[in-house]
């Protein structure tokens, strides 16, 4: 890692600046100061926000974990701090003894579990570190049981509208909740991007509808609130791609019954770099939020926009389920991007696909499986040492997870528009009760940029500005493989800043180290 | 050539299409879908669509463009065929499909769908789509598409940079680091002979001492015990007849003119003993006879053959290179994987013979002309410069710039240059492009294999493309000079419909390639020339076929 710092252009300057707005509210780029920007509290576009997060699904192969892997593991994620996990699995590991009774009737079909393996054992390690640390977690299972080519169980013609998918739903949870003790499960997963049907044979979903996903919904719904676990909300939708979730969104906020049956609005994106780069991914997402918000006023009030699986689809390499840019600094980049366009269209949290390459494998045709490459490192010790590295955008979603805490505000700088710069972005972000204040300052043009913040709201100053800045050459990475500050210099955030961003780079300031 | 189950539509089936013909070759229409905002909606298949969707960004610039809503699907290839026979069967297709049409399913397939109204014909005048027309004019044999005048869909180029380009790229890779090792194995030896030919073109007698030189070193070369000199790809056995025989497959003409059987011509019988004096020889593999799709290749890549017989397209030669590169990592891969260029004892090389298409694409009777004009608009568009650029460098000024003469660039392109943006063309952590969607690509592909921008496209790996390129150069200039024989049916008879030649030429080639390998290999109790030519005798649709096909011929 490059440990170079350069001096950064930071002054601190008394007077005010303002940012000038169009007449009538309406957006006018001429008239804008895009360079002397403001994060004013009439700009908060999220005030509670709920964190960052990343996926840390049971791994499919705990044999291939060692115990020093997996101490390496938490160590990697005590730092990466995250407030939300969403961690998946698959029923199938557990279902045993099972008897349908020889006849038609679903309902009077038994079967038993067996929670004596290594993947429960994983799965409650998993558990067990987010309930320690106050995580919020999404658990759920991939997809209704059975062999996709077999269906042994016939449960893929219903899908999750199968009775006996709430019951067994409501099973795993009663025994991980009141048994094993956990207690950071918030969201119930209805199935994996239910919208992606596939074709029987290859998918356990192509029979899906989100009629019939629905009717999964408020059939869990009623089984998880007669165990008892009212506080659990069923994400709506879960959902991949803009279609797909637009039609899902539209399905839940039109239905007043179901919307109060699920728990937030919950979709996957996986964004092509264009879209990210031109600032587009945050008009899409609020295009979004507005149709849905038009019939669910609960949207943003009761029931949050939350994204639960997010990652770059440039560079997928579909055979071996991996992406090629995934090591590159410009992945960081691009994610960290991301998570700013999405925080000022009002997502309230954001889960990064995912945490370690060695969770998932793809069997390829040949014979030979792979680790999944879309982590932030791997943790298989067979893997090469550059993979088990840990990558750029590691680094870059500590900053972030770190600094867009729950219980947070985000606040818009009013000049994030690609109409009047597609390639710089900014947000003002406030801690939990007031407690920290911090500046996200994304530059993705060639050349430097020139700006000055401040914010206008109230916080608890530390009277210090820790900087940070990511990129290829100028990140600061300590002895102990984290990232560090490039700077720290007193002042602070409620006074003017003057700062040279750099081309293709993240400024992140903070008023506490992140 | 590998066979292919005809597909035989029921009478029963021809019946209720036939009451579903009105729309054929006309209006069509009425049926016409649009998204919520208001877009055409387009089903396109086809079987080069595997992971588009029809969401990328390319595709939503053409969306845009053009106002349509794409919803693209893919043909497995192994299920290709059937998959349209079946839509057609059950009035299922979509809007635009691609079918793998040729001449042995011509009669049994197209002719057929046309009859009974399945197609949409493409409009007459072709003048608001100059590239289409274009392409069109260059395909060959085009007029043996047109039923009653009329185009029932658009034959997909195989490069329309290079559309008088006649000969397939079935051809031998061979090991030249073995031939290289033998021959500084006895370098010493009094009297020797070397195998190796430097350039890779190899005379009548060179071949033939390259594969004996093979065959005397063969372990040592290859290091095993269990190494063949030469395999073919299974449909391609036996390669070495295409040295002696003037049609690829069922038929061909006597000195008079008339049509007769090719497997028991003169031509081809000379190459038949030949083939079998390789099998005598030991040169074939002993396991050819039962060599599976892809299992000779497998022999190769897995350092157990000297020669292979493919057929290497660009996609096809990149793949298996990449292979190559992989599994032998002891060998070099130039030398592992040369393409070797043989001349008959003609003094000539011997290529099997090729339309300038390969499959075509189909627009269903129910489609509209409104549609069918959207999409043609798509696919002129996507031929123009412009068009191009989009599909094979991605969006302007994002992906790529045009710059002026004396600035720096990646590529010209007819004049043209280009420069990739960093943004735009990321590389990975090996060093290339990394993948990325974009779905003006696949949509060319509608109109065209894209052998046209294989020189410029940024994904292309140029080492094997110039190794190709410069085998197909070296072939063109043979051809030139006289000195490429392509071994071509006679387009009167290839793409001649009859009653009989549609429905049973299939089974024919089927049964004549197992009597060929029968004859080869001394298997089922026919060893002399004379039992193989009275295994045709048995079979009375040979001289009903022959008798028809004279019949058209005017005999």
């Amino acid at each position: 890692m490059n440990k170079a710092r350069k001096i950064l252009a930071l002054s601190l300057l008394p007077s005010c600046l303002v940012v000038m707005a169009g007449c009538n509210g309406k957006i006018d780029p001429q008239n804008m100061d895009k360079d002397n920007i403001v994060f004013r509290k009439a700009n908060t576009v999220i005030s509670n926000y709920e964190g960052l997060g990343v996926e840390w699904g049971t791994y499919e192969d705990p044999d291939k974990l060692s115990s020093d892997s997996w101490e390496r593991s938490l160590r990697i994620m005590d730092r990466l701090n995250p407030q939300v996990v969403r961690c998946m699995l698959n029923y199938d590991w557990f279902i045993t003894n099972y008897d349908d009774k020889k006849d038609q009737d679903k309902t009077n079909d038994t079967w038993e579990y067996n929670f004596s393996n290594k993947l429960m054992n994983n799965t409650v390690n998993v558990l067990r570190y987010c309930t320690d640390h106050n995580i919020d977690v999404a658990f759920g299972c991939w997809n209704v049981p059975g062999h996709v080519a077999i269906d042994e169980y016939k449960m893929m013609e219903e899908v999750t509208s199968d009775v006996r998918w709430a019951k067994m739903t409501a099973d795993i949870l009663e025994y991980l909740i009141k048994f094993q003790g956990i207690r950071c499960i918030k969201y119930f997963v209805n199935s994996n991007e239910p919208n992606y049907k596939g074709a029987k044979g290859t998918s356990k979903n192509y029979n899906n509808t989100f009629e019939i996903w629905a009717q999964g919904v408020k059939n869990v719904r009623k089984a998880l609130d007669e165990r008892g676990f009212t506080d659990i909300g069923i994400i709506g939708g879960d959902t991949t791609g803009f279609e797909g979730t637009n039609e899902y969104f539209m399905g839940i906020s039109k239905d007043a019954e179901l919307r109060e049956k699920v728990g937030d609005y919950g979709f996957h994106v996986y964004c092509p770099n264009m879209i990210i780069d031109t600032g587009d991914l945050a008009t899409r997402i609020k295009d979004m939020y507005k149709k849905t918000k038009d019939n669910d006023a609960g949207l943003g009030e009761v029931r949050f926009p939350h994204i639960w699986e997010a990652g770059l689809f440039d560079g997928k390499n579909q055979e071996t389920d991996s992406n090629a840019f995934i090591a590159n600094f410009s992945y960081g980049l691009r994610m960290a991007d991301y998570t700013l366009q999405s925080a000022i269209s009002g997502v309230s949290s954001v889960v990064y696909w995912d945490f370690d390459d060695g969770m998932h494998f793809m069997y390829l045709p040949d014979g030979s499986v792979t680790s999944k490459g879309w982590g932030m490192f791997s943790s298989l010790g067979s893997d090469s040492a550059a993979k088990q590295r840990l990558r750029p955008w590691y680094h870059s979603s500590v900053l972030l997870t770190n600094l867009m805490r729950r219980g947070g505000k985000i606040i818009d700088s009013g000049v994030n528009i690609p109409e009047l710069d597609k390639s710089f972005r900014s947000m003002g972000v406030i801690g939990p009760n007031n407690e920290f204040a911090g500046v996200v300052a994304i530059n993705r043009d060639v050349r430097a940029a020139e700006k000055t913040f401040r914010i206008d709201e109230d916080f608890t100053d530390s009277n210090k500005i820790y900087v940070y800045i990511y990129n290829e050459n100028q990140l600061v990475i300590g002895d102990d493989g984290f990232v560090k500050p490039n700077s720290v210099v007193e002042g602070s955030l409620k006074n003017i800043i003057k700062i040279n961003v750099p081309a293709n780079s993240m400024v992140i300031l903070s008023s506490k180290e992140l | 050539m590998k066979n292919k189950k005809l597909f035989i539509l029921s009478s029963l089936a021809l019946l209720s299409l036939g009451a579903l013909s009105s729309c054929g070759g006309g209006g069509g229409g009425g049926n016409d879908e649009y998204d919520k905002d208001g877009r055409l909606i387009l089903k396109l298949k086809n079987v080069y669509f595997d992971t588009f969707d029809g969401t990328d960004t390319y595709s939503e610039i053409l969306s845009e463009k053009f106002k349509v809503h794409l919803e693209p699907s893919n043909y497995s290839y192994d299920t290709w065929d059937e998959e349209v026979n079946t839509a057609v069967n059950g009035d299922s297709l979509p809007d635009v499909f691609q079918y793998n049409l040729k001449a042995y399913n011509f009669g049994s397939t197209y002719e057929q769908w046309i009859k009974y109204g399945m197609l949409k014909a493409l409009p007459d005048d072709l003048s608001k789509w100059p590239n289409i027309k274009s392409l069109i004019n260059n395909t060959s044999n085009i007029d043996a598409l047109k039923i009653g005048g009329k185009l029932y869909g658009l034959p997909i180029a195989n490069d329309i940079s290079n559309p008088t380009k006649d000969f397939s790229n079935f051809t031998y890779v061979y090991r030249r680091d073995w031939a290289k090792a033998i021959d500084e194995k006895h370098k010493d030896q009094a009297g020797y002979t070397p195998i190796y030919k430097e350039g890779d073109v190899y005379t009548w007698e060179e071949f033939n001492r390259l594969v004996k030189g093979f065959k005397t070193d063969l372990e040592y070369a290859s290091g095993t015990k269990q190494a063949s000199v030469l395999v073919d790809e299974e449909w391609g056995f036996p390669s070495i007849t295409n040295f002696y025989k003037d049609v690829p497959h069922c038929y061909t003409k006597d000195a008079t003119g008339h049509a007769i059987n090719a497997f028991t011509s003169d031509k081809y019988i000379s190459g038949l003993r030949k083939a079998k004096e390789f099998v005598g020889d030991v040169i074939y593999s002993q396991d050819q006879y039962l060599y599976k799709p892809n299992q000779a290749k497998e022999v190769y890549l897995g350092g157990q053959a000297g020669i292979f017989y493919d057929n290497f397209s660009f996609a096809n030669y990149i793949s298996f290179r990449k292979s190559f590169k992989r599994l032998r990592k002891e060998a070099d891969l130039d030398d592992g994987t040369a393409l070797l260029k043989i001349m008959g004892e003609d003094g000539k090389f011997a290529l099997e013979g090729t339309e300038n298409w390969f499959s075509t694409t189909m627009f269903s009777y129910q489609v509209s002309d409104s549609k069918m004009e959207k999409v043609l608009d798509i696919l002129d568009y996507l031929l123009t410069p412009e068009g191009t650029r989009l599909a094979i460098f991605g969006k302007e000024d994002y992906d790529f710039i045009i710059v002026s003469d004396s600035d720096e660039y990646d590529y010209d392109v007819n004049g043209v240059k280009i420069k990739l943006t960093e943004q735009g063309w990321e590389r990975g952590d090996d060093g290339n492009y990394g993948p990325k969607i974009n779905g003006a690509k696949y949509l060319r592909y509608m109109a065209t294999l894209g052998n046209d921008t294989k020189a410029y496209d940024p994904y292309t790996d140029q080492a094997t493309f110039e190794l190709l390129d410069d085998w197909i150069k070296d072939m063109k200039k043979a051809k030139s000079e006289n000195k490429l024989r392509v071994v071509k049916e006679p387009a009167d008879i290839d793409w001649m419909s009859t009653k009989t030649k549609n429905s049973k030429t299939e089974g024919l080639l089927t049964d004549a390639n197992n009597h060929v390998k029968n004859y080869c290999f001394d298997s089922q109790g026919y060893k002399t020339i004379e039992e193989y030519k009275a295994k045709f005798d048995e079979d009375a649709n040979w001289a009903k076929v022959l008798e028809e096909i004279n019949q058209g011929l005017g005999f």
